[in-house]
């Protein structure tokens, strides 16, 4: 798995790619803590590279949400595959992220508000 | 009672007859009888009064006599003498020409033939005549009078004195009389008692009564007062009869009570008579009956006995030899009989529960010695069945793993059935599976095995013996068939050179055959009892006919649904014929096989993985492949369960990847959770604060076709199959 992380203004990009599994998940987890606890206003993670997601990368997804949602700071979640979309569905998870079809739409979204 | 049945009913009929009869008669004698005495009565009366007129006239005849007695002393100037005087005086009273002495004035006695005495008395002095001492005078002399009294000088004889005055010149110069002594009437009164009549009186006008008793013994007496005569009696009957010329009568009675004293001795006895008849009339009936009605309600109560299962019930015979005597002792030698029999029955149910008993604990036995299919690897799919003929079965068929990825399955037949071949199955089968991990080829077990059986002191039945084990690595089917129908692979007989059964020739060699499977290749054995069933066309099903039932079910057939297909070929209906055991084995190579053992770390997931990823399958299902086993492994490794060993087994199949996950930890199904959870799915903000674990299982479920959970000899066992999708390759 690979990550990239942009920073837009005050919004935070993180692209992935690759799979997010039990054994990556943690690393993602590792790259999202700094972001988690900094001033960012908003964070779109891209999962365009993405085609595997298991529990373990829905976990760490999960407790992001829950983290920024806490200071009332959005998650944008972009670019997700048809496969991963299954598997946010099958989870009940679709209404938990704000998706976006890709990261300019969620800049914009981000912008409007 | 020594008499037959219809004698002693005759007899009861007979005798009923008679006493009715008896009875009928008594009635009608009793009625004539008191008619009898009716009229008897009424002669008694008639009779009296004929008595009564004797008398009467007997005591005119005297007066009669005494006035002719009197017209001759009118007549004859004789003096009468006195009573007692020195002449006497013959006087004839028959003759006409009797004569008295001429004396007046006194009694001339004379005793005439006929014990009467004549007395003569004259008139003047009339005072001095002595029979006035009863206070009687002549006072009216005419014509004549009778005077009754009792002569106290001739021992009290009643004594009717006549008297008939003499008349002289116009005057009574003399009283003639005759003393006539009634004793001599009582000879023509005897025959007045039978009737009753007790006495016979003369009753005077005055109602002066001289009573004459008809018995010898009885005393006369005189009364004046006739009312009381007869007055002890309650009843009596009289008759009357005046005397003509006298101013006396006669009367005779009887007493009634006398009469009817006899009519009620007689009543009694004629009621006794009665009473005594239909006593006896009772007590034979009864008797009779009872000798016909006892023996009938023994056998009743025997047989109720009987009924509530008291086979030892008896009815006691009696001496006699009537048909109900004969009756009971056939019923004593039935019940002798049934109660043995009955005996014999309980003691043979016992011995054949205990039996049967046995029977059913070998066939357990013997049931839990063939192996439970779950033991399967999962590149196998394996199905068999076994129908013995009897409770238990000479056939056998094993399946059980080896190491280095194999799997051993056999299948065999020991000649004939029952409980002889059972034991020599149930050698077999320990027998194969002691040594089957000693050798590495299937022909070293059977060379074993035939040592094992020929080395027997004893004959030993032969036995056929399939023994193949399968390289789940790669599909390599080794084989050895010890005299055993061949196997059946992918639709095809695959015959080879045939080999000894085992026991039929010592230190046989025997040859081991090999076959490549492919993917979903199919192995069906059979035993004869399939072969040797009667067919539709031919005399025999044979493998032919199993060839082509396994043809016409296809590949695609669940290898249970087949067993069962070609089970049922030996099921003929058919009563006649003898059926053998019966049994069909299907092993099914599903594909290669490789198997994994890792420790529960969360590191050991990716090794794993990556054979999953290795998979022949088209990208989007290996994704949910491999989302499905990570899913499952994180679970087990998340959460522990003591697990310390986790094996998994990735099986490519021509239709799929199946994948098995065991692990040695506590019970847990997987499959229930996933259920639970999809029974109350969260959503939005709620699902966002629900643990994600709960999701995997979900996930898993999801993304696989199957998944089944078993827990199986301290194992969770997780089965699951993902298919190839069409169209993909």
């Amino acid at each position: 798995m690979e990550m990239q992380t942009e920073v837009h203004g005050d919004v935070a990009v993180v692209n992935v790619s690759g799979r997010l599994d039990i054994t990556t998940a943690p690393l993602l987890e590792t790259a999202l803590k700094p972001i988690i606890e900094g001033e960012t206003r908003a964070l779109v993670v891209c999962l365009r590279g993405v085609d595997y997601v298991s529990s373990a990368g829905l976990r760490v997804l999960v407790s992001c949400a829950r983290a920024l949602k806490h200071d009332s700071r959005p998650l944008f979640v972009t670019a997700v595959q048809p496969y991963v979309h299954e598997v946010f569905e099958v989870a009940g998870l679709l209404e938990v992220f704000n998706l976006a079809r890709d990261n300019d739409e969620a800049l914009q979204a981000l912008t409007a508000n | 009672m020594n008499l037959r049945l219809r004698t002693r009913l005759a007899l009861t009929v007979g005798a009923a007859i008679v006493i009715t009869f008896a009875l009928l008669g008594y009635l009608i004698t009793f009625e004539r009888n008191t008619r009898m005495r009716s009229v008897v009565k009424q002669i008694a009366l008639k009779v009296l009064q004929m008595r009564a007129d004797d008398l009467s006239a007997h005591l005119q005849r005297t007066q009669e006599a005494c006035r002719r007695l009197a017209a001759q002393a009118q007549r004859s100037d004789q003096r009468l003498e006195p009573p007692g005087s020195t002449h006497p005086l013959t006087l004839d009273a028959s003759a006409a020409g009797m004569r008295y002495a001429d004396t007046l004035g006194g009694w001339i006695s004379w005793t005439s033939p006929a014990q009467d005495r004549l007395h003569v008395c004259e008139t003047p002095p009339m005072e001095q005549v002595p029979w006035t001492t009863n206070g009687r005078g002549p006072r009216d002399p005419q014509p004549a009078w009778l005077a009754p009294h009792i002569d106290e000088k001739a021992s009290g004889t009643p004594v009717i004195t006549c008297v008939t005055p003499v008349i002289k010149n116009g005057r009574v110069t003399a009283f003639v009389g005759i003393d006539d002594n009634a004793a001599t009437l009582l000879p023509s009164m005897r025959s007045l008692i039978r009737l009753g009549v007790s006495e016979v009186a003369l009753i005077d006008k005055d109602g002066t009564c001289l009573i004459i008793p008809t018995e010898a013994a009885g005393r006369a007496r005189v009364t004046h007062n006739i009312d009381d005569v007869g007055r002890e009696h309650h009843d009596i009957i009289s008759a009357e009869t005046p005397i003509e010329g006298t101013p006396f009568k006669v009367r005779a009675w009887a007493s009634i009570a006398s009469l009817e004293s006899d009519e009620h001795s007689f009543l009694l006895q004629q009621t006794a008579i009665g009473a005594i008849a239909v006593a006896i009339l009772l007590a034979l009936t009864l008797i009779i009956t009872r000798t016909l009605t006892q023996p009938l309600a023994s056998l009743e109560r025997a047989a109720d006995r009987v009924r509530r299962g008291q086979f030892n019930a008896r009815v006691t015979v009696q001496e006699s030899r009537g048909e109900l005597t004969e009756l009971g002792e056939a019923f004593n030698t039935l019940m002798t009989e049934l109660d043995t029999r009955y005996q014999a029955l309980q003691v043979a149910a016992v011995e054949r529960e205990r039996a049967e008993r046995e029977i059913t604990l070998a066939s357990e036995a013997q049931s839990s010695m063939l192996p439970r299919l779950d033991m399967v690897p999962p590149g196998i799919e394996a199905s068999a069945q076994s129908i013995s003929a009897r409770q238990v079965g000479g056939d056998l068929y094993d399946l059980f793993a080896l190491p280095g990825n194999r799997v051993a399955f056999a299948l065999g037949d020991t000649c004939g059935k029952g409980m002889g071949a059972a034991l020599l199955m149930v050698q077999t089968v320990t027998a194969l599976r002691s040594i089957a991990q000693l050798y590495e080829r299937p022909s070293q077990c059977i060379a074993h095995l035939n040592h094992l059986a020929t080395a027997m002191a004893y004959s030993v039945p032969l036995t056929t013996l399939f023994y193949g084990i399968v390289h789940l690595d790669d599909g390599r089917l080794v084989y050895c068939n010890a005299g055993h129908p061949a196997p059946i692979i992918d639709g095809e007989i695959v015959r080879t050179p045939a080999q000894p059964s085992l026991g039929a020739v010592d230190d046989a060699l025997y040859r081991d055959d090999e076959i490549s499977l492919r993917p979903g290749s199919t192995v069906v054995l059979v035993s004869d009892g399939i072969t040797e069933a009667p067919g539709q066309e031919s005399r025999f099903v044979g493998l032919d006919g199993v060839l082509r039932e396994v043809r016409d079910a296809g590949a695609g057939i669940s290898a249970r649904d087949l067993v069962e297909r070609l089970l049922a070929l030996s099921q003929t209906g058919d009563a006649d014929f003898e059926e053998d055991d019966a049994t069909v084995a299907v092993v099914r190579y599903r594909g290669p096989s490789t198997v994994l053992r890792v420790a529960p770390r969360v590191d050991a997931v990716e090794p794993v993985l990556a054979r999953i990823d290795g998979c022949d399958l088209p990208p989007a299902d290996r994704l949910r492949l491999r989302l499905a086993v990570e899913e499952l492994l994180v679970n087990v490794i998340e959460h522990g369960r003591s697990a310390t060993s986790i094996e998994v087994t990735v099986v490519n199949r021509f239709d799929g990847v199946g994948v098995r996950l065991e692990d040695n930890g506590i019970r847990f199904d997987p499959t229930r959770q996933v259920k639970a959870a999809a029974v109350n799915p969260r959503a939005g903000d709620e699902a966002l604060e629900t643990p994600i674990g709960g999701k995997g299982l979900t996930l898993a479920r999801h993304s696989v076709d199957d998944l089944c959970y078993v827990r199986w000899q301290g194992l969770n066992r997780l089965d699951m199959f993902k298919s190839r999708s069409a169209g993909d390759s």
